[in-house]
């Protein structure tokens, strides 16, 4: 099966993602530019907690109502054009998502969501854990969160859809251009207890 | 059935406009932590406290620096970091539209440089840390000759520290004490 690498050893939690076809990103433009229709978004829960699962119901539902801009969820891969991949993957889930991958139509969009699917989360050192959607497949877009609010999930479909940008920025700090400002400078001595 | 078309005129639309119009978020929401560097002293406080591992810190000994790193990906957004720290330099924000495309956008570093030992000449501390502790001492009123003695203490990492202690030396004040007696 593609993605798999047989391993035996310490290394038995070491995967290989799945290698992407050379015409892939041609055409998922083609998908995102050309054809603009809805986009049908698959869950694939690889060990999650469920909470990532109740806020993206909650932002299928009336409040927040991604089916107004056609993103709508689907029971099968083979109708997706979204695959969402939450839970830090699993050792018995790997193969069911690799499957799921496998199954939806090119051009597909994986998105990795919540802390979980975007590093592994709080379980990413388990043993039985890969620790992130990308150990398995490659990712479009990461949604971070514990779980993510619906409105995040709004703001993930819009940056994998490609109608809103990106907003964070990796960051490298400069903590040494200033000196650390001590508190309450201004109490007399004499009165301090 | 018509108080049914009633109500629902009466309710109108509940659906948020969120991507058209700002969110608004509670103003106790905790989003996406953000440092003010000029206030991390590199203490490891926030990295010890965190409980996914999302905030770490290495220390590259040969360099001679540290490197702070988070990463938000990882984060699970609890806010310990924020009640752990001692100079309030880390923080939780309300910014929440944090999905991006380039995974090495979700992490963030600030690198240290480490003070080393007055006697083995070996990294021990951050630069950072170590003056931010003068100035308290300072602050609490520590008289001057006292400060010069106590800077030259705290210049020195905790292993030369100890076996300055374990050697008969002027540090020990019982043995001033026996002499004063003889």
């Amino acid at each position: 099966m593609k993605g798999i690498k047989q391993l035996v050893g310490t290394a038995h939690t070491q995967t290989v993602p799945v290698v992407l076809p050379p015409n892939s990103q041609k055409l998922k433009d083609a998908l995102l530019k050309e054809i603009r229709r809805s986009a049908y978004v698959y869950r694939v829960d690889c060990g999650g907690c469920n909470a990532c699962e109740i806020e993206i119901f909650a932002a299928t539902t009336p409040i927040f109502d991604t089916e107004r801009f056609g993103i709508k969820i689907v029971a099968s891969p083979r109708h997706a054009d979204i695959l969402l991949y939450t839970g830090s993957v699993t050792r018995a889930m790997r193969a069911p998502a690799l499957r799921a991958y496998e199954a939806a139509p090119d051009p597909k969009i994986v998105i990795s969501y919540g802390a979980c699917g975007c590093d592994g989360g709080i379980f990413h050192d388990l043993y039985c854990v890969w620790g992130g959607t990308d150990k398995i497949v490659p990712v479009d877009v990461y949604i971070p969160g514990c779980p993510p609010t619906p409105a995040a999930t709004i703001y993930g479909f819009a940056v994998a859809l490609g109608l809103l940008d990106q907003k964070l920025k990796s960051k490298q700090h400069q903590p040494e251009a200033q000196k650390a400002q001590l508190k309450h400078t201004n109490i007399p001595l004499d009165i301090k207890v | 059935m018509f108080k049914l078309i009633k109500t629902v005129f009466n309710t109108g639309s509940v659906t948020t406009k969120y991507p058209f119009a700002p969110m608004s978020v509670s103003e106790d929401f905790r989003g996406k932590p953000e440092l003010d560097a000029a206030q991390c002293l590199s203490c490891g406080a926030c990295t010890r406290a965190c409980p996914a591992n999302a905030l770490i810190m290495e220390t590259d000994e040969k360099a001679g620096t540290r490197r702070w790193e988070l990463s938000t990906a990882r984060c699970i957004f609890c806010g310990r970091c924020e009640e752990v720290c001692p100079t309030h330099a880390i923080k939780l924000t309300q910014n929440f539209e944090l999905a991006v495309t380039n995974k090495a956008d979700l992490y963030e570093h600030a690198v240290f440089s480490l003070a080393d030992c007055s006697q083995c000449q070996r990294p021990f501390v951050a630069q950072k840390l170590l003056e931010y502790v003068l100035d308290t001492l300072a602050q609490s009123g520590v008289p001057a000759a006292q400060l010069s003695e106590r800077r030259k203490q705290l210049q020195t990492c905790p292993a030369c520290r100890r076996a300055n202690n374990m050697l008969d030396s002027d540090n020990i004040s019982h043995l001033r004490f026996i002499k004063e007696q003889q």
